[in-house]
């Protein structure tokens, strides 16, 4: 773990940190078969900012899947807003995932809707009305550039295009933590700024990528996993 | 979808695949109909018919001596007409009794002064006498008779009337666990279709409940839909084949003739009617534990 200047994501600011982290892992294996890694602990607080990095198969991927409750940890304890999520029922694990924004490596868009519609997706997943969501639609999509594509299926977009999307998509329910996993995928810096944006507005961000000197430049609190021990805490 | 339109269509479809699931849906509940008409007819035939037997008499008396057949069994009514007990006793019309004894001694020649048995019909009051005291009772007064007292065939139909009502039964509750397991399976394989948005909305948030309601909904109906088909193409032949004169007289042609009292009335008829309700609730419980089962393993 190491600290570089703040960069494209700033910390947040301090009057956030007062309240408990958004997420805490304390001694977390995500994989059973992560063999010798040793688990894996840091906190992100309110307004945050973390970078995983780390090569590929460093665990990257699973880390970020079990703290977006996509799958238990195989060791130790998870907290998301202040609750442990080993106590949360299953049936009551969507009021966690309401408050996180998820883009996930492979995106996950539904690629015969439009662009408007993959939006819609997680806004009705969140229990909301049908309707009730479009004008923020309207400003998602001008905000990451797609306001002239929101009629074009997912399919139809070029590769910026669909992560533009996905990070329109993942922050539609105003979440308090954004995972991204490869959010720029090699598509440039446009991604990560406007990550950036949203950290900068209070949104706390945990971001995976392999490019360890983006991470370092960035300011941000950087955890390698490639390391045989991590653990930190994101202001 | 269009700003501000119904975004219904975002989520997965969750509808029974083509019409396989209806039809078979619709081939059980046609069984389970029949099933319950035939389970009505014998639990409400068999009391009444017991009930009727339990009442009667049959008295074969036989001419002897000087006194034809004949003689000896109006002689024998008029005795049991007479006994405390005894609500009628009447002569059965002989020909049917000469045609059936005639087949049975095959042409035999029977003794020309006693001629063929005559029956006597007995009905009886509640408080009556049994078939050993009136062949006692026929003997003491010189009379060649034998008692077939029907009250010894309730016990053996109504044991008949229950295996045949628990069979019926059974097979009723095996169609029901076949609708549990042909709408469950036929669920689980519409949330297989669906798994990848099924598991992206349970990462963006979306509850179980609401991910299970589609499904739940599209199912049950599709049992309801089965079942109603079913029980009323069921009540429909058994109405048919009861009611319709043509259908009488095409199965007595055909040797088919049930007894009256076996025959399904209406209110038998009306009974398949339970089916769908009972199809349906199958349905969406099965439904409702194979998609919650699926979302589990999904989230």
């Amino acid at each position: 773990m190491s600290r570089k200047p703040v960069t494209a994501l700033p910390p947040s600011n301090s009057a956030a940190t007062r309240d408990p982290p958004v997420l805490r892992l304390q001694r977390v294996l995500a994989r059973p078969d992560a063999g010798a890694r040793a688990p894996m602990s840091f906190t992100v607080a309110v307004g945050g900012a973390c970078f995983l990095t780390g090569e590929a198969g460093s665990g990257k991927t699973a880390l970020l899947e079990t703290i977006a409750l996509a799958r238990p940890p195989a060791r130790g304890g998870l907290e998301l807003f202040g609750k442990d999520v080993a106590r949360v029922r299953p049936t009551n694990r969507y009021a966690v995932r309401r408050r996180l924004g998820v883009i996930f490596q492979d995106l996950r868009l539904i690629d015969e809707l439009s662009s408007h519609d993959n939006i819609a997706l997680a806004a009705r997943a969140a229990g909301r009305r049908a309707g009730s969501y479009d004008r923020e639609i309207g400003e998602l999509l001008a905000w990451v550039g797609l306001a002239r594509r929101a009629d074009t299926p997912a399919a139809d977009l070029d590769e910026e295009g669909r992560r533009r999307l996905a990070v329109a998509r993942a922050v539609i329910n105003r979440p308090d933590l954004v995972i991204a996993d490869e959010p720029s995928g090699g598509t440039g810096l446009a991604i990560l700024r406007l990550l950036s944006d949203l950290n900068q507005a209070g949104t706390a961000m945990l971001i995976a990528t392999r490019d360890a000197d983006l991470a370092m430049r960035s300011g941000a609190e950087v955890i390698d996993l490639s390391a045989t021990s991590a653990s930190g805490s994101a202001p | 979808m269009n700003a501000g339109g119904d975004a219904s269509d975002l989520l997965p479809a969750a509808r029974p695949r083509g019409p396989a699931l209806l039809l078979a849906l619709l081939a059980l509940s046609f069984v389970a109909a029949l099933a319950i008409i035939g389970l009505s007819a014998a639990l409400r035939s068999a009391p009444a018919w017991a009930a009727r037997l339990g009442g009667s008499v049959t008295v074969a008396a036989a001419g002897g001596g000087l006194e034809s057949s004949d003689a000896a069994a109006a002689r024998a009514a008029e005795i049991l007409t007479k006994t405390p007990g005894v609500s009628r006793a009447r002569v059965l019309d002989p020909a049917p009794t000469d045609a059936m004894i005639s087949g049975l001694v095959a042409g035999a020649d029977l003794p020309g002064e006693m001629g063929p048995p005559r029956l006597v019909a007995a009905t009886m009051a509640a408080a009556r006498p049994s078939g050993a005291d009136i062949a006692a009772l026929l003997t003491r007064q010189g009379l060649k008779v034998a008692v077939d007292d029907h009250r010894t065939w309730t016990g053996p139909l109504e044991r008949i009337a229950m295996v045949g009502a628990g069979g019926a039964a059974l097979l009723v509750l095996c169609l029901l666990g076949a609708v549990c397991g042909l709408t469950g399976v036929a669920a689980s394989a519409a949330v297989n279709r669906s798994a990848t948005r099924l598991r992206l909305l349970i990462h963006l948030g979306a509850t179980d409940a609401s991910l299970l309601r589609p499904f739940r909904n599209a199912f049950a109906i599709a049992a309801l839909w089965g079942a109603l088909l079913g029980a009323f193409a069921a009540a429909a032949l058994t109405g048919t084949l009861v009611w319709s004169p043509e259908a009488a007289i095409w199965l007595a042609a055909h040797g088919v003739e049930a007894p009256a009292m076996l025959t399904p009335d209406g209110l038998d008829v009306a009974a398949a009617l339970l089916w769908p309700p009972a199809a349906t609730l199958a349905g969406l419980w099965a439904a409702t534990a194979a998609v919650r089962g699926r979302l589990r393993a999904l989230s």
